[in-house]
């Protein structure tokens, strides 16, 4: 498995920007506000450098391309898992602001999720055979389920959203942006490398790198981006905010 | 092949929605020019709307084809008001999140009490959106939402006795806004 200057010039590309992406959250303090998220990067990070020196050794005839494809399943089982506490960090970050909601931001985080891994299982079920070889097929069909999983939550969170009517700080906005730009274009990545097999592997590899930067890179700009300064709230719009409450309610009662 | 397009079409509606969702997101309104921002709600003329009285009268009044036809219309009318209520309460809840990061305590309490007030309120106006299209299929029938008025008081009720546990100051701004 050799990689081409292009591939080692996207793999650089992203590990640079989580770099910048690790280096916001620390400047800007934001560490102690997403644990999780901050985790997930620095992991990246450590995993490109695992990969990389595995990759070294199998260019020297030191380790073979089994092991190298079974250091990165296991590396990207890790990334998995902590994509998904990620997004249920991002969950928690929306919901936990409101006193009326703060219970149910897990809740509905794990509702979806099983509902959606129950889709995705459905979905992979119901995949026609690829040209590819048992691992490889079994692997694609997990990348897929998870994706669509991924997608669907960020789907569900920005619907959430959008019923409740609840405004998102800049920086959590950009960290589900970024991932579910990531997330959408990996899971038509790998639905048609699916299909298409083999031949279009380093196409297929290609696309997710510059998919994994698209979404590093959100998270960097929005980041850095200042939030939008505070104003001071005037009660006196509680006032008109009773009445209305009171009017809706008797919507209600009739 | 069925698998894979609707993988890929669901993969680019995904996209799409979070592409519109960054490009339309709103900025925080300035309480300078709130107004702007805000839809304006004749609460005299919704009461009208949803007054019982006035559907019972119109019963009475109408042949049952003319009543549904009328009564449609004030349906209309009601979830167009519902639907500025529920607009004008999600414009409340970004000023409200905004101001909460105040460094004045004071401000950021009252933000904090607004921006929940108006998250409740945003609430009640999405369900009573949902009674209401119900209504509008079935324009002569009564729905009863009584049980979730009542879930909605208990909750309000609750909120003040915690409150009022916390700190007595607060509790009273809270029983004044609920």
């Amino acid at each position: 498995m050799s990689l081409s200057a292009t591939d080692y010039l996207l793999w650089v590309t992203g590990v640079i920007l989580l770099m910048l992406t690790c280096w916001a959250l620390h400047r800007r303090r934001f560490v102690h506000e997403f644990p999780v998220f901050f985790g997930y990067a620095g992991y990246h990070i450590l995993r490109s450098a695992v990969l990389f020196g595995v990759q070294f050794q199998h260019l020297r005839h030191r380790m073979t391309y089994n092991h190298y494809f079974y250091t990165y399943w296991m590396v990207e089982a890790v990334s998995i898992g902590l994509g998904f506490c990620v997004i249920n960090e991002i969950y928690r970050r929306v919901f936990d602001s409101y006193d009326a909601i703060r219970q149910i931001g897990s809740v509905l985080f794990a509702g979806g999720a099983i509902l959606l891994l129950l889709a995705a299982v459905l979905v992979a079920s119901f995949a026609a055979p690829g040209a590819d070889p048992g691992a490889v097929k079994a692997v694609l069909l997990l990348e897929t389920s998870v994706r669509v999983v991924q997608c669907g939550l960020l789907v569900f969170l920005f619907a959430l959203s959008f019923f409740f009517g609840l405004p998102w700080q800049n920086r959590l906005f950009g960290i589900a942006l970024g991932f579910g730009v990531y997330a959408s274009i990996d899971l038509a990545a790998t639905a048609l490398y699916s299909k298409i097999g083999v031949s279009a592997a380093p196409a297929y590899s290609q696309v997710q790198s510059i998919a994994y930067s698209c979404g590093v890179l959100i998270w960097t700009f929005y980041l850095f981006a200042p939030e939008p300064a505070p104003e001071p709230a005037d009660l006196m719009f509680q006032v008109n905010l009773q009445e209305w409450n009171q009017a809706i309610l008797d919507v209600w009662k009739r | 092949m069925t698998t894979t397009i609707l993988l890929i079409g669901f993969a680019v509606v995904v996209l799409l929605l979070l592409m519109r969702t960054a490009l339309r997101r709103k900025p925080v309104p300035d309480l300078g020019a709130l107004d702007a921002y805000i839809q304006p709600v004749d609460l005299r003329a919704f009461r009208n709307l949803i007054d019982p009285a006035e559907e019972d009268y119109l019963r009475e009044q109408l042949p049952p084809g003319k009543f549904r036809v009328i009564q449609r219309k004030r349906l209309r009318a009601t979830l167009e008001y519902v639907r500025c209520v529920a607009g004008n309460a999600a414009i409340l809840l970004r000023v409200g999140e905004a101001a909460r990061r105040d460094p004045n305590q004071q401000v950021a309490s009252a933000a904090r009490a607004l921006a929940n007030n108006a998250l409740r309120l945003r609430v009640n106006a999405m369900l009573a959106m949902a009674t209401l299209y119900g209504r509008l299929v079935l324009p002569g029938a009564r729905i009863s939402v009584g049980q979730l008025t009542d879930a909605y008081e208990n909750l309000t009720q609750g909120l003040v006795r915690l409150a009022r546990l916390q700190n007595p100051a607060f509790a009273s701004r809270v029983a004044a806004v609920i």
